[in-house]
């Protein structure tokens, strides 16, 4: 498993758009993904799980990646939030 | 935060007539506009900034749920529509590429980062409870008091 903290970095907080690019990601990843704020953990999977993370700009949360896919689809997720999701 | 604070009641629909993504988006911001929270002369700039943001990407869920949404200057405070479509639903171009059947439309007003998420999160943190058990009782509405009663009573349950 690999656990790396990443920071929600774009002003407009981690909204549905984010939480979407991250659900494909995990959907498609042969690991299971789980994103965590303030000990809360979300399935990775589901938009619906993310959104309710309320994570506003400057949040900084857990990436959780457990399988054999696990360092392509933590780099991927990671690249994401480095790249503001592509948002500024 | 409580639905009451942003939903639009007397825009509720529950027999959506919409059979596409821009038709429902369409239906739920005129229900706006006849409920008296949103401008007529405002109805074509909301509903063309609500299908940009669809173009960015899908609203749609999955699970039969959508949120489609975006931030307008003719609102000063977050209005909150919801709509059901009975039936087969609304092809939304969902993430699982199931219809939707229930839909949550939100408006905040520009600059408003923190709200518009806010409202977002809460929406989706109160219809994933229990398994999903509000998202699937709202579906099964068919009158606007059932909507009403359901939202409602969700207000009071949920934990100070």
């Amino acid at each position: 498993m690999l656990k790396k903290e990443v920071t929600v970095k774009n002003k407009q907080g981690f909204h549905l758009r984010p939480a979407t690019m991250i659900a494909k990601i995990a959907r498609d990843a042969a690991s299971s993904v789980y994103l965590s704020n303030g000990g809360i953990e979300t399935d990775c999977t589901d938009v619906l799980d993310l959104l309710s993370l309320e994570a506003h700009a400057g949040s900084v949360l857990l990436l959780s990646v457990d399988g054999e896919d696990e360092q392509v689809v933590m780099d991927s997720i990671v690249d994401l939030f480095e790249r503001r999701f592509d948002e500024e | 935060m409580a639905f009451a604070d942003f939903i639009q009641f007397d825009a509720v629909i529950t027999d959506l007539k919409a059979q596409t993504k821009n038709e429902v988006i369409a239906e739920m911001v005129e229900a706006l506009v006849k409920s008296g929270d949103l401008k007529q002369e405002d109805a074509a700039t909301v509903v063309e900034a609500v299908l940009n943001r669809e173009a960015l990407g899908t609203t749609g869920l999955g699970h039969g749920l959508a949120m489609p949404h975006s931030k307008v200057d003719c609102v000063d405070k977050v209005v909150g529509a919801v709509a059901i479509s009975q039936g087969n639903g609304v092809d939304f171009d969902s993430l699982d590429a199931e219809n939707v059947n229930l839909f949550f439309l939100v408006l905040s007003p520009e600059n408003s980062p923190n709200e518009h998420l806010a409202t977002l999160s809460y929406i989706s943190s109160r219809l994933k409870e229990d398994e999903r058990a509000l998202e699937q009782y709202l579906k099964q509405c068919k009158t606007l008091e059932e909507v009403r009663t359901l939202l409602n009573e969700d207000d009071l349950r949920k934990p100070l």
